[in-house]
C-alpha cells in the first residue's frame, strides 16, 4: 500500500513538474538569427529604403502610427490599412449566373450577402485602370435591411485592398524625411453632374485623388492611402481620400530612431 | 489491500450522485433514471430544502404543498416542480391528477399525423348548453418534441447564420431555427360529470396539446387559439378541432391578454419606479387593463365564461387540469404518450420529424443546399479576406 502511494505521488509529481517545465520552455522568447531576421525584412519590403527603415516621423516630430506607415511604404503586397471602401447600390440580377433566376423574396438578403464579392470585382477593374498595380476584394457584404424586392436592388459595402504601382522614382532616405498626410474631400461640387454608376463614381474619385496628389503644396512620392466612396443612384456622391507624401525634414529637426523595435510589423 | 480503494470509490460515487441530485435536481437524471423514480425524488421535501439552501437545482422552496412549488416571480407564475394548474391557477401535484405522467417526449414519434387548417373568419362554434368549458393557457413548457415546422423566412435566417459561421471559422454550422420545434403541453381532463369544451390558448411558438382523459371524460369540441402552428394529440378523431393562430386572432382584432401575477416585475416598476419609467408603466397599465377587459368580453361572448376566472396555466409549467381535483377514490386522468399517438395539426410550409427525414429534406440539409447553391456550388466562395 505504501509503495502504491509513493509510486502514485511520484507519477503525479513527474506529470506536474513536467507540465510546468514545458509551459516555461514554451514561454521563452524564440531566438531567431539576426541574418534570418534581416532576410525576412528584405522579403517584406520592396524597396531598399523600406528595408532600411520601417518607421516614419510626422512633421511635428512624432512617430507615425504603424498602420499608416504600412499603408504608405509596404507596396510589395496588400496591407489591411490601405483600402478603398465603397458603399453602393447594385441590381440583384447582376449577381446571378447565366440562366439563374432570383429566388423568393425571403432569400434575397442572404443571396445578396453571399454574392456581394461579385459587386466588388467590377470595382477592382476600375482601380487597376488608375494608380493601382494590383487590387483584390477583401470584404463585401450587403447592407442589412437594404434589399428592395420590388426594385430588385440592394446596397453593398465593399472593401478593396490595392497596392500602388511603383514609379521610377526610388524612395529617398526616409530618416531625412517626414510623412505628411492629408484628408481630402473629393465630393463633387453641388450641382455637378451625378455619376451614372458606381464604377463611374469610383473612377471620378480616383481621378480626383490623383489630382489631389498632383496639387500644389504636395511633396514627393504622393500615394493614396485610403479612399471611401458612397454612391446611390440619383444622389450626389460622397467621397474622401487620405493621401501621404514625403517632405524633407524641417530645418532644425534631427531624427533619433526609436529605441524600441517598432511593433506590429 | 484492495478493499480500501474500492470502498473509497463506492463512497465517492455515492457522494457524487448526491451532490448532482441536490445541485441539478431530479430532472438532471432524465434519461438515466426511470420516470417514476424521478417523480418520487421530486416529491422529497428534504431534497427541495437542501437544494434551496445551496441555491441551485430547481430553485424549489422548502415545504411540502403544491403552492410551495409555485413561484410568484418577476417573470410570471413559474412551476418550480411537478405541479399542474387547476382553473384559477390553483396548483396541484401532477401525480394527483395524472397517472404515469412523463416528461421524456423529445424522441417520441407519433403514429399518425393529419394536417388541418385554421378556420376562415373569426366566428367559432359555441359550446352546447350544459357543457363545461375548460380554458387552458400555455407558454414555455420545456417539452420540446421531435416535430418541427418552418418556412422560407426561417430557412433564410438559418442560411445567413451558416454563412456567418463559415466566414468566421471556415466550416459552417447549421443552428436550428428558433422555435421551429413544437412544444408539448399536457391537458388532464378530470371532468366526468359533463362533456367538456376545451379552449386551449397558446402564448408562444408551435404547440401540440396532449390530451389525457380520466375514465368517463368526454370532449365535445377543441378550440386552439394563438401561437404559430398548433395541433392536438390523443384526441378521438370524431371530435371537431377549430384553430385560429395568433396571426388570425390579430386579423380579427383579438389579442389574448391576462392579468399579470402580483410578483411580476411590472408591478415593481409601477410601485418603486420614478419619473419616466413610472409614467410609462402607468400608461401601460391602462392599456393592459383595456386589453384584458376586451379579451374577457370576447371570451365570454364566445364561450360563456370569463377568461380570467377560468384560466388554468402558469407562465412556465407543463400540465393544466380541466375539471376538479380527483379525490382519493376518484380515477385520475391517464397519461397518453406522444409516442404512437394520433395527431391533428396545422403546419408551416415545411414539416419534418427530427431524425426521420433524409438529409436533403431535413432543416440542416436544406440550409446547406441553399447556401451551396447561392455560393455557385462551392462553399469556399463564402470565405472572404485577403491574406496579408
Amino acid at each position: 500500500m505504501l509503495r502504491l502511494l509513493i509510486g502514485t505521488g511520484a507519477i503525479l509529481m513527474a506529470v506536474g513538474f513536467g507540465a510546468a517545465g514545458w509551459q516555461y520552455w514554451q514561454s521563452l522568447p524564440k531566438a531567431v538569427p539576426v541574418a534570418a531576421d534581416e532576410a525576412a525584412g528584405a522579403d517584406n519590403s520592396g524597396s531598399k529604403a523600406a528595408t532600411r527603415q520601417r518607421w516614419l516621423i510626422s512633421p511635428s516630430g512624432g512617430l507615425i502610427p504603424q498602420e499608416d506607415v504600412r499603408a504608405y511604404l509596404a507596396q510589395d503586397g496588400f496591407v489591411a490599412s490601405r483600402t478603398v471602401r465603397m458603399t453602393m447600390q447594385a441590381t440583384l440580377s447582376d449577381l446571378l449566373a447565366e440562366g439563374e433566376k432570383l429566388p423568393e423574396a425571403e432569400y434575397l438578403q442572404v443571396l445578396a450577402d453571399i454574392r456581394a464579392p461579385r459587386v466588388g470585382e467590377g470595382l477592382c477593374a476600375v482601380v487597376l485602370q488608375s494608380f493601382a498595380a494590383d487590387c483584390a476584394v477583401n470584404a463585401a457584404r450587403v447592407v442589412e435591411g437594404s434589399v428592395d424586392p420590388a426594385a430588385g436592388t440592394a446596397q453593398f459595402r465593399v472593401e478593396l485592398v490595392y497596392r500602388v504601382a511603383e514609379g521610377e522614382e526610388e524612395l529617398p532616405d526616409l530618416a531625412a524625411h517626414v510623412l505628411r498626410r492629408d484628408a481630402v474631400d473629393l465630393s463633387p461640387e453641388p450641382g455637378a453632374e451625378v455619376a451614372s454608376s458606381a464604377e463611374a463614381a469610383l473612377a471620378d474619385a480616383l481621378a480626383a485623388t490623383t489630382a489631389a496628389c498632383a496639387a500644389e503644396g504636395v511633396g514627393r512620392l504622393c500615394r493614396p492611402m485610403r479612399l471611401t466612396v458612397d454612391w446611390l443612384p440619383g444622389q450626389s456622391v460622397t467621397s474622401r481620400a487620405e493621401i501621404g507624401w514625403l517632405d524633407p525634414l524641417p530645418q532644425g529637426m534631427f531624427v533619433a530612431p526609436p529605441l524600441t523595435s517598432v511593433s506590429g510589423d | 489491500m484492495i478493499r480500501g480503494p474500492i470502498s473509497i470509490l463506492i463512497v465517492g460515487a455515492l457522494s457524487l450522485f448526491m451532490v448532482m441530485l441536490v445541485s441539478l435536481g431530479p430532472r438532471g437524471f432524465e434519461g438515466i433514471l426511470p420516470e417514476p423514480v424521478i417523480a418520487l425524488l421530486e416529491r422529497q421535501t428534504f431534497l427541495q430544502q437542501i437544494g434551496g439552501a445551496f441555491g441551485a437545482g430547481n430553485d424549489t422552496s422548502p415545504g411540502g404543498t403544491p403552492a410551495d412549488l409555485l413561484d410568484d416571480g418577476k417573470d410570471g407564475l413559474v412551476a418550480r416542480g411537478p405541479i399542474a394548474a387547476l382553473a384559477g391557477n390553483r396548483p396541484v401535484f401532477i401525480t394527483d391528477v395524472i397517472d404515469g405522467h412523463m416528461t421524456r417526449v423529445s424522441t417520441d414519434i407519433p403514429a399518425e399525423i393529419m394536417t388541418i387548417r385554421p378556420i376562415t373568419g373569426c366566428k367559432l362554434t359555441p359550446p352546447l348548453d350544459g357543457t363545461a368549458v375548460g380554458h387552458v393557457t400555455a407558454s414555455d413548457s420545456g417539452l420540446e418534441l421531435a416535430l418541427r415546422t418552418y418556412n422560407d423566412r426561417t430557412l433564410a435566417a438559418a442560411v445567413q447564420g451558416f454563412v456567418n459561421s463559415y466566414r468566421a471559422s471556415g466550416s459552417g454550422q447549421v443552428t436550428d431555427g428558433e422555435g421551429i420545434a413544437y412544444q408539448a403541453y399536457d391537458v388532464a381532463v378530470t371532468e366526468t360529470a359533463r362533456p367538456v369544451y376545451l379552449v386551449l390558448v397558446n402564448l408562444r411558438g408551435n404547440r401540440i396539446w396532449n390530451i389525457h382523459l380520466a375514465p368517463g371524460a368526454r370532449v365535445e369540441r377543441v378550440v386552439l387559439l394563438g401561437g404559430d402552428q398548433a395541433g392536438v394529440a390523443n384526441l378521438d378523431p370524431v371530435i371537431p378541432v377549430e384553430v385560429i393562430p395568433a396571426a388570425g386572432l390579430a386579423d380579427c382584432g383579438l389579442n389574448p391578454a391576462y392579468a399579470l401575477n402580483p410578483g411580476h416585475r411590472f408591478f415593481e416598476v409601477l410601485r418603486d419606479g420614478t419619473g419616466t419609467a413610472k409614467a410609462e408603466a402607468e400608461a401601460k397599465l391602462v392599456l393592459m387593463e383595456d386589453a384584458i377587459a376586451a379579451w374577457n368580453t370576447w371570451f365570454r361572448d364566445s364561450f360563456g365564461v370569463l377568461a380570467d376566472d377560468t384560466r388554468a396555466g402558469f407562465d412556465r409549467g407543463m400540465v393544466s387540469v380541466v375539471g376538479p381535483l380527483p379525490g382519493e377514490a376518484d380515477p385520475r386522468a391517464v397519461y397518453a404518450p406522444i409516442e404512437g399517438a394520433r395527431i391533428r395539426m396545422t403546419q408551416d410550409k415545411y414539416f419534418e420529424i427530427r431524425g426521420q427525414s433524409a438529409k436533403a429534406d431535413s432543416f440542416a440539409g436544406r440550409v446547406e443546399a441553399i447556401a451551396t447553391s447561392f455560393a455557385f456550388g462551392d462553399l469556399t466562395y463564402l470565405r472572404q479576406g485577403v491574406p496579408f
